[in-house]
């Protein structure tokens, strides 16, 4: 199995620091990215396996990250972990960024971690998400 | 009585010449040919020289006979007619006479002459024309009845208002009634010759009430055997509704001011309480019996309304005035007065006072939810904060045992930071956390807003040349000193500014600048606070105050902007913003007037909890 790649946006360099040595310790191949525009060249370059995202960054948000995501042909199949100190789901549901301008709703996030998180919890739910990425593709 | 032949024959002889000369009326004497052949010196003295002419010459400055003349009528038949006539006098003015024509027989029975004599009815004509009129187009109702309560005669108000029914009975044609009224006063009258007046309800010919008072008195010249007596009515049917009317008014009024929640205290000129409402009974704690008629509203209101009402002013508006009861409280009320004037003349005084010791009550509650919401969604959000706090020191702790694991000092020395970084992280948070939670009133002194503002620009003014970012003052003239703690308000500039710095440098654009102005709007202190930065989209709007939230990266803790809100509050005020992404941020500081703390120095109008925590807020937004 070739080694997966993650593509971290979190503009906390200590968080990303963190979970980039997680995953890299897990045998992941992760890119880390400290704002939103970054991240998405970033994406855009790499074709990730998977996205983990935090929410609240200066200037653009990564929601607003997964909105482009999901508008783009290219990259709207990747999945996106979203990592976030706010209560997540709850924040989540509260807003309404997962609608595209032309009125069409795209998909959530395809999964939730409330920060602090343990590297195992991490490494877990990275390894669910691509798991049932996988299974959805066969 | 002797027949003129009878008499004697120098009494016959004066009546034929000396009576003749004599009598009160002109007499002339016409021939035939209707010539004057003689007139007496009282036709001559009326119509002036006669004898010669014809007689409708003498009579009316005719040239020829008047049609249908009785006089050769009675030339004819000699029958003695009476004639009722207009004539032109000597002076050539109309007169008005009636004329007996009586024929004169010679021996044979012939009619050879014929006497006019005739008396001047002008005077009395008029007269009667006169009192026709009166009669008539007198504004009141007049009529006359008969014994048998007929109406023999009835005037244009009464044709016009009841119907024409002359010849009826006056209970038919006024009150539509078969039978006579149980307290006619034209019975009355009949009876004793008196005069009566009464009130009746008549009903007119449309069939409405209508109401009079009629007087009555007997129609006759010597007092005594008369036959009519003459009704004289007044209509009082409006000015017993209006009456009924003004009296429903003062009644409603009466009621409104007795039930106004509003305390109602009004005066004469003089200064004297005339009205006492029971809401002003409530607030003052004193009967208005003992003030209406015996105290002054100097006892009771401000003496800025007593001075208006001295120098004859119009109107105060006094929001936020004070009044003390008789106990010796000090309460505030809302006052709204009115001078009450005819032209310059001051007629009296009236104040309408609010108790707003409510509104008070309920604004400190407010101010107190306010503060204990903020203070909630501080807790809520900290949480937020430590949260990403912890996966630092978390991910510290990862990095340290996958270093040790692998070997690798280098790593063991990263987790090593990662965790001293986010221990110092949490120190600075709580520490902040901690000057933001406590009980804290503000300081309030009589303060220039200016000069806080001012203040804050000389501190920022290195720091935004270094940064290239161009600070702008602008303060509007002549606010006068607002009550609030200046060093508080100075941490929510400081904040605003520096939050305004940083917005600027994080933008692209060339002319940077930031924008601080003060000016009064309303009886509201305005700071504002706007840069040409970077701005906000609306996910980073919704958070600004609510989340513990910086955009800053480990540059801010996220309390800035909420400690200055905390503060605004804390000052009865609030914060607004406006911001635009890529154009910039406006943040506005709002302070009513009204809502200020009370300077610290004063004894305090409300119970504000006195718990007085350390001064300052510290800076926390940089």
């Amino acid at each position: 199995m070739s080694q997966k790649k993650v593509v971290l946006v979190d503009d906390e360099e200590d968080i990303m620091f963190y979970l980039q040595t997680a995953l890299e310790d897990a045998g992941y191949v992760p890119f880390a990215a400290s704002n939103v525009p970054d991240g998405l060249e970033l994406i855009r370059k790499e074709k990730p396996d998977l996205v983990c995202l935090d929410i609240l960054m200066p200037e653009e948000s990564g929601l607003s990250l997964l909105h482009r995501l999901r508008g783009d042909p290219a990259t709207a199949g990747i999945p996106v972990l979203i990592t976030s100190a706010m209560s997540v789901s709850r924040e989540l549901n509260d807003v309404d960024y997962l609608a595209l301008p032309d009125g069409t709703e795209i998909a959530g996030p395809e999964g939730y971690l409330e920060k602090p998180v343990s590297a195992e919890q991490f490494l877990a739910k990275v390894a669910a998400v691509l798991e049932a990425d996988r299974a959805d593709r066969d | 009585m002797p027949t003129a032949i009878d008499l004697p024959p120098h009494v016959r002889d004066w009546i034929g010449d000396g009576l003749f000369q004599h009598v009160p009326s002109s007499v002339i004497v016409i021939d035939r040919e209707l010539e004057v052949v003689a007139a007496n010196s009282e036709f001559v003295r009326v119509f002036g020289e006669a004898t010669g002419k014809h007689c409708y010459e003498a009579y009316k400055r005719r040239d020829r006979p008047c049609e249908g003349c009785m006089a050769i009528e009675t030339f004819e038949d000699g029958e003695v007619r009476i004639n009722d006539t207009r004539g032109i006098d000597k002076n050539g003015q109309p007169a008005h006479y009636v004329v007996h024509i009586v024929p004169v027989h010679n021996e044979e029975g012939k009619i050879t002459h014929v006497i006019e004599m005739s008396y001047d009815v002008t005077e009395s004509r008029f007269l009667q024309r006169r009192y026709n009129l009166l009669f008539e187009r007198v504004p009141c109702y007049v009529a006359v009845i008969d014994r048998d309560y007929r109406v023999v005669r009835a005037n244009e108000l009464v044709r016009n208002t009841f119907g024409d029914s002359a010849g009826g009975h006056c209970y038919t044609m006024l009150k539509q009634s078969n039978e006579r009224c149980a307290d006619c006063p034209a019975m009355k009258t009949f009876a004793d010759g008196g005069s009566y007046t009464s009130r009746q309800l008549g009903i007119n010919k449309q069939g409405e009430l209508t109401a009079y008072v009629v007087s009555t008195a007997p129609l006759s010249s010597s007092g005594r055997d008369f036959e009519h007596v003459i009704e004289m009515a007044v209509d009082v049917t409006e000015s017993e509704q209006l009456s009924e009317r003004l009296l429903r008014e003062a009644q409603f009024r009466r009621r409104l001011t007795e039930s106004a929640i509003d305390a109602l205290v009004a005066c004469e000129a003089s200064g004297t309480i005339n009205i006492f409402n029971p809401a002003a009974e409530q607030l003052f704690e004193v009967d208005a019996l003992q003030v209406t008629g015996r105290k002054q509203i100097a006892e009771f209101l401000p003496d800025e309304f007593v001075r208006t009402v001295a120098a004859g002013g119009s109107s105060l508006q006094m929001p936020e005035a004070a009044v003390v009861n008789t106990k010796g409280e000090t309460l505030p009320v809302r006052l709204s007065g009115t001078v009450l004037k005819e032209g310059d003349h001051v007629l009296g005084a009236a104040a309408f006072l609010q108790d707003l010791r409510e509104v008070k009550r309920l604004e400190r509650e407010k101010l107190d939810s306010e503060r204990l919401a903020a203070v909630g969604s501080t807790v809520a959000q900290l949480a937020h904060g430590i949260k990403n706090i912890l996966t630092g020191l978390e991910g510290g702790m990862y990095v340290i045992r996958s270093g040790i694991k692998k070997g690798s000092a280098e790593r063991t020395n990263k987790g090593w930071d990662m965790l001293e970084r986010n221990v110092q992280r949490i120190t600075v948070l709580v520490r902040g956390f901690l000057s933001f939670s406590k009980g804290h009133t503000p300081k309030a002194v009589p303060s220039d807003p200016s000069r806080i503002a001012q203040d804050v620009i000389e501190l920022y003014r290195d720091a935004a040349r270094e940064a290239g970012v161009e600070l702008i003052y602008e303060a509007e003239r002549g606010i006068a000193q607002i009550d609030v703690d200046p060093e508080d308000i100075k941490t929510c500039l400081e904040n605003l500014v520096s939050n305004a710095i940083d917005a600027c440098q994080a933008s692209n654009k060339e002319d940077q600048t930031v924008t601080v102005r003060v000016r009064e709007r309303g009886s509201t202190v305005v700071y504002e606070v706007s840069d040409n930065g970077v701005g906000m989209d609306s996910e980073i709007k919704n958070k600004v105050f609510t989340t513990f939230f910086t955009t800053k990266g480990m540059g801010g803790t996220g309390l800035g902007l909420l400690v200055t809100r905390k503060i605004v509050q804390e000052h009865g005020g609030r914060v607004e913003m406006e911001s635009v992404p890529e154009k910039g941020s406006v943040f506005r500081i709002e302070l009513p007037r009204q809502r200020l703390p009370a300077p610290a120095n004063q004894k305090r109008d409300v119970g504000r909890d006195s718990a007085e925590g350390e001064h300052s807020h510290g800076q926390t937004g940089g």
